[in-house]
């Protein structure tokens, strides 16, 4: 089949579709109001959506702290943690939702303004340049927050297990100062092992779920990018 | 403003239904890149003053938009069989040969990248170079020299079959 061919067979098919998708105004309208966001209006609302989970979390645990804790404790009685622990663990805890909350912000700047730059765009390189700037801040937000959470999980993860650990040694009267080498470094492996395996876990399963959203789209992107800027090679 | 642009859009919508055609494998897909298209070219809507001519800023939105469009990741029965609806047209009213030219015609675009499919298509709409090139935003040297290679990936794409 020659080009030309291909060409009437177009011509043929983008007539007979013009009477048969032909749309009225109204029909126009009405897909119109239904409009829906575009990815990079998706990710600006994901960023606020984020911004609000994070601040209705931080109110959720300061509640609990504040609210929820002495109330349960005036019945229960206090935890077997210490003071001086609890207060450490406070402190870690507020200051990763800190770095989390001034990494949102760093990431709504960013994106404010590369939206600003190029949101009335008609040239194809602006707009590729500027949607794979937004999604690689995106993506640079989500694994800081990713590595924050995880540093604070291994953290959090570390102070209960070696709280824990003496914990059992008192209620045992066990001397831990007697143990041998060797079951020291199999505690430590078996600690290790836990925690790597939760982590991988963790890590494996956000890094799972933003590459089957966005990866491929990324990629797409770039690759096309690439094409566009093929102009400039010499060997062309 | 409104009432204005939904008449330009109304009018030539034949460029959309056009590209959402070449750029779709289903009738929902078609339908979600309509909708952002429609989406776009209001967002542009202020910015265009009649420099260039309504067909070229429609393109070159409608193509922008295709060509950046994210598709959620949903099960498709074959992604390689080019958007069944809008080729379909041949069943009804045309012959077996040119039934089996159609067949042709969407597979083998649909084996092309997105800038490959943007080019094709206005040179199958009859641009000039020179009009393909301000749609896109290349040089129309470059136009030229994809064009050839697109030429000749197409022959051979139809040859294998």
């Amino acid at each position: 089949m020659e080009l030309e061919e291909l060409k009437s067979a177009w011509d043929k098919i983008s007539s007979a579709n013009e009477k048969k998708l032909q749309l009225n105004e109204q029909e126009i309208q009405s897909l119109f109001e239904k409009r829906t966001l575009d990815i990079s209006e998706k990710i600006g609302r994901n960023i606020r959506i984020g911004m609000i989970i994070i601040l209705a979390w931080i109110c959720l645990w300061l509640s609990i702290d504040f609210i929820i804790n002495p109330i349960f404790e005036k019945y229960v009685g206090k935890t077997n943690l210490s003071d001086k622990l609890m207060d450490w663990t406070f402190a870690l805890e507020a200051f990763t939702y800190l770095l989390i909350i001034v990494t949102i912000v760093i990431l709504w700047i960013r994106y404010n303004r590369i939206e600003k730059q190029n949101i009335h765009s008609t040239d194809l390189k602006s707009k590729l340049t500027s949607m794979i700037q937004i999604l690689n801040s995106y993506k640079t937000m989500f694994y800081v927050v990713l590595i924050i959470i995880l540093f604070f999980i291994a953290v959090t993860f570390s102070s209960g297990f070696v709280a824990g650990f003496k914990d059992q040694a008192i209620k045992s009267e066990s001397d831990i100062s007697h143990y041998s080498f060797l079951v020291w470094i199999f505690i430590v492996v078996a600690f290790l092992l836990t925690l790597g395996a939760f982590i991988a876990v963790f890590y494996f399963l956000f890094n799972l779920f933003f590459n089957r959203l966005y990866g491929r789209y990324l990629k797409q992107l770039k690759s096309t990018l690439n094409e566009l800027d093929e102009v400039n090679s010499p060997h062309d | 403003m409104k009432e204005a642009f939904l008449n330009i859009v109304t009018s030539n919508q034949g460029i959309i239904h056009k590209v959402c055609g070449m750029y779709c494998d289903t009738t929902e897909d078609r339908e979600d890149l309509f909708q952002e298209i429609l989406s776009q070219l209001w967002r542009s809507y202020p910015t265009f003053r009649n420099e260039s001519k309504i067909s070229t800023w429609m393109y070159q939105v409608s193509l922008n938009t295709a060509i950046t469009h994210f598709k959620k990741n949903k099960r498709r029965p074959d992604r390689n069989e080019f958007s069944k609806e809008f080729f379909q047209i041949a069943d009804d009213h045309y012959d077996d040969s040119f039934d089996e030219q159609v067949k042709l015609l969407h597979n083998a675009i649909a084996k092309l990248t997105g800038i490959e499919k943007s080019i094709v298509l206005l040179y199958l709409e009859d641009k000039k170079y020179e009009e393909v090139a301000e749609i896109i935003g290349i040089t129309q040297n470059y136009v030229r020299v994809k064009m050839n290679r697109i030429k000749g990936k197409l022959k051979k794409l139809m040859g294998e079959r």
